[in-house]
């Protein structure tokens, strides 16, 4: 699978322990808080799912498989709103 | 001519926010902001100029206009952004901020919508091009320290501004809008600015540093008790964003340079929430908490 990544029309910004997204086409922000803003950094650093999976392990304390869910969850949304691009 | 109005060609100057504008007319509401000796820096003008044949595409905004609830449309090209206000008048902002042109012509006898629009969007947008961003907050000074009140219209900041002027050593600094801006390692308060929903004669901000330390920000809330509290720093960041006014009309690069500068400025101010029972004989117990706050 390619490099997953922002888009040119998103920008996103690390504030503290979250992150904000804004689409600079809509003009809406979203919030990423703590678990769901790390995970996101996992992937765009180039982590495969297992790696994000064994990263978040080492700083929270969830099953594999809540952790394998929730990234997926997270994904999907990030895409359906046009958040991430693979490319 | 107007108390302390310069001229300057045929150009009628204004202090506004820290920076010189100059404009083709006299603008009442801008009576009592003269100009300051010794800057001649043309940083804006409002000009008669016919409406260009092509407009750019137009977005439509909704936003506060004094008390109204109005819609306006705006776009972007390489000129500039342009915006229009239904009844006062089409306005293009140059890319630099710089220059404010009117473009269409509105009816001579409204100059005065005419102007509380041109003070309204346009400058506002004027400014945030030269990285002062208005936050809709009204705010008082307290020994040497700005503190900001963000709410949405009606929420009782200026109320609670207004009730503070005078008492405990805070003094009112703005009504409605306040220009803020980086300087040195932190943010300030540019409040002269025209409080559109005062008269001329009772603008609060002249009696106050042209630059002040913003110390605090406050978000107003109600809440059965008085609290203040803490928020959590991307709480902080997107309330300032939120705050900011006119930023619908901001174009993508605009909107980058924003959450910039309100990352930044929710590192280096204290953004709190401050929840009250709307409740006017409750306000001697909230300036008593700010003050604690402050302290």
């Amino acid at each position: 699978m390619n490099q997953l990544k922002i888009p040119n029309h998103v920008i996103m910004r690390s504030v503290g322990e979250d992150a904000l997204l804004l689409n600079l086409d809509s003009q809406q922000y979203y919030r990423l808080e703590n678990v769901g803003a790390k995970m996101l950094q996992c992937l765009l650093d180039g982590l495969t799912t297992p790696q994000v999976i064994d990263q978040i392990r080492l700083e929270f304390d969830a099953a594999p498989e809540q952790i394998a869910s929730d990234l997926q969850d997270l994904v999907h949304k990030l895409e359906d709103q046009g958040l991430i691009e693979y490319g | 001519m107007d108390k302390g109005l310069c001229s300057e060609s045929s150009f009628n100057k204004y202090h506004i926010a820290g920076q010189p504008f100059l404009f083709r007319r006299v603008i009442p509401e801008l009576a009592s902001f003269p100009c300051q000796s010794g800057q001649s820096t043309l940083h804006a003008s409002l000009l008669a100029v016919q409406t260009p044949s092509n407009l750019p595409e137009m977005k439509q905004a909704r936003g506060w206009l004094l008390d109204e609830l109005i819609e306006v449309s705006y776009g972007q090209d390489s000129s500039g952004y342009y915006i229009d206000i239904p009844g006062a008048g089409l306005y293009r902002v140059s890319n630099d901020g710089r220059v404010i042109l009117q473009m269409k012509g509105t009816n001579p006898q409204n100059h005065r919508g005419s102007s509380e629009a041109l003070l309204g969007p346009p400058l506002i947008l004027a400014l945030a091009v030269n990285d002062t961003w208005c936050l809709h907050a009204s705010a008082v000074t307290w020994h040497g320290k700005l503190i900001a009140f963000i709410a949405e219209s009606g929420a009782g900041k200026s109320t609670l501004a207004r009730y503070l002027d005078g008492r405990e050593g805070f003094q009112r600094a703005g009504d409605d809008i306040l220009p803020v801006a980086a300087c040195g390692q932190g943010v300030c308060g540019l409040p002269r600015f025209p409080q559109l929903k005062l008269p001329p004669d009772q603008q609060p901000c002249f009696s106050v540093p042209e630059s002040i330390p913003l110390a605090a920000v406050y978000l107003l809330g109600v809440e059965p008790e008085i609290t203040i509290s803490p928020v959590t720093p991307i709480t902080a960041v997107e309330s300032l964003i939120r705050g900011t006014a006119a930023a619908r009309l901001f174009s993508p690069e605009l909107l980058t340079k924003q959450l910039d500068f309100m990352r930044e400025a929710a590192c280096r101010v204290q953004v709190k929430k401050l929840s009250y029972p709307r409740d006017f004989s409750l306000l001697p117990s909230v300036a008593e908490a700010i003050i604690r706050d402050l302290q």
